[in-house]
């Protein structure tokens, strides 16, 4: 597991494409460069789209407690697990510092 | 994560229709292409890149691949199709492929060089009648006797031979006496697509069939097919599931957006030949991209997307009718099929 600060901030790989069809409950995770697909929960791909707004992860911890109805301190583990889930995956990257 | 979703309801084959050339010998009626002058037409080199994005991106999807050359006329570029089609038949992806072709270039030599690709299943022809004047007012005099031609050569060398039928006002009432024809001539498959006002087939708007029509058409074919006798009546198109919604092999979604892309000469790719919205070109874009990415692609997708009596309709997980059909009578590829008897 890589070490992930509620200060840091993430941003999708290029080449990284979300689709979903919320009437079918479908969430999607594409690369379009190298063809590796994923299908993901509602939940999961809710925290993609937050990321994919740029927003710090601290933020996106605080959004996910406020709209879903969980336990925090499982929330957060669950939440670094999936971060961390995605990185492994080449779909997110952490931001770095002096990037806009 | 290699294999293609299962949630798009895709089926385990994904089929290519690629369109080589827009050179034609023939002026057909009813042709969807608007010219036949074939600008940036591709080079050989470009087809073999096309060739191996294809069959990579197959392979990633873990799903097998099928193709169906065409054109205009792909014998009027032999040079790139015969090359062309050593290449497809070394790709590993594709398990086979088919031949589009008006058969008036065929002869006795080009059929022993096809011989020679084992991946090539059929050669489709082209037929409006089972007389000759009539399938000549839409075809061009003298294509009749030079599409039986072909036919009967095909089947002298043992190549399955399919043909396809364009059903307007004009041969509504051809399905049978053609029909009859083809099981003389040992023809193996049979198909009908419904005409669609595009391309040079625009000035033939009149000739479009009303619902009951196309309905009293596609029963006529549902009973032609059931006889099953001595050729096989292919009904996996949309509207056929309205005659007999339990059996799979009766009628099937419309395959844009599903499993099917079509490349044009110049690279463009289009959902369908017949539903002509540019959603990429497969020379400088991966297939990945488009499949992924295309915005019209999605919009076909979704079922809650299919507009008017489409959308309500008990069929709609087996039948949303043809998009290409309501993008050409409405402007809306999203609207109900206008030829639905629903």
């Amino acid at each position: 597991m890589l070490e992930i600060e509620q200060n840091d901030t993430f941003v999708l790989e290029e080449n990284i494409f979300l689709q979903k069809i919320s009437e079918l409950e479908k969430y999607w995770v594409f690369n379009i460069d190298t063809g590796e697909h994923y299908s993901f929960n509602e939940t999961s791909y809710w925290i993609l789209e937050q990321i994919a707004e740029n927003l710090p992860l601290k933020n996106i911890l605080k959004d996910f407690l406020g709209n879903f109805d969980v336990d925090e301190n499982q929330a957060k583990v669950d939440f670094e697990e999936i971060i961390n889930g995605f990185l492994t995956e080449g779909i997110i990257k952490r931001r770095e510092k002096d990037e806009k | 994560m290699n294999s293609f979703p299962d949630e798009l309801n895709i089926e385990n084959e994904f089929y290519f229709q690629w369109h080589i050339t827009e050179k034609c010998n023939l002026r057909c009626k009813h042709c969807y292409h608007a010219a036949y002058t074939s600008a940036n037409e591709l080079s050989l080199s470009e087809l073999i890149l096309i060739g191996d994005k294809i069959d990579s991106t197959l392979k990633k999807w873990d799903i097998d691949g099928t193709l169906s050359i065409t054109g205009g006329e792909p014998f009027m570029v032999m040079d790139k199709l015969f090359p062309l089609l050593q290449h497809i038949n070394s790709l590993e992806a594709i398990t086979h492929f088919d031949l589009l072709t008006n058969g008036s270039l065929l002869d006795e030599g080009i059929l022993l060089d096809l011989k020679g690709f084992k991946k090539l299943r059929r050669v489709q022809v082209s037929l409006e009648a089972g007389n000759r004047e009539l399938n000549d007012q839409i075809r061009g005099n003298g294509s009749f006797e030079k599409t039986l031609s072909a036919i009967r050569l095909l089947k002298k060398n043992d190549f399955q031979a399919a043909v396809m039928m364009t059903i307007s006002n004009i041969n509504k009432n051809e399905v049978e006496p053609l029909v009859d024809m083809l099981k003389r001539e040992g023809v193996d498959t049979f198909s009908a697509e419904r005409f669609i006002p595009e391309g040079v087939g625009s000035n033939l708007k009149d000739e479009f069939l009303a619902p009951e029509e196309v309905k009293n058409v596609f029963e006529s074919i549902y009973s032609l097919a059931m006889k099953e006798d001595g050729i096989r009546i292919l009904l996996y198109r949309p509207l056929f599931a309205l005659l007999n919604g339990s059996d799979p092999t009766v009628g099937a979604l419309c395959s844009a957006g599903n499993n099917a892309l079509t490349i044009m000469h110049d690279g463009t790719i289009y959902p369908c030949r017949r539903l002509p919205i540019p959603i990429g070109n497969a020379v400088t874009d991966s297939f990945y991209k488009v499949w992924y990415t295309s915005k019209v692609l999605w919009n076909l997708r979704n079922p809650v997307n299919i507009k008017g009596k489409c959308s309500g309709c008990d069929f709609i997980p087996i039948c949303r009718g043809c998009r290409a059909m309501a993008y050409a009578l409405t402007g809306d590829y999203l609207a109900e099929d206008p030829q639905c008897w629903r």
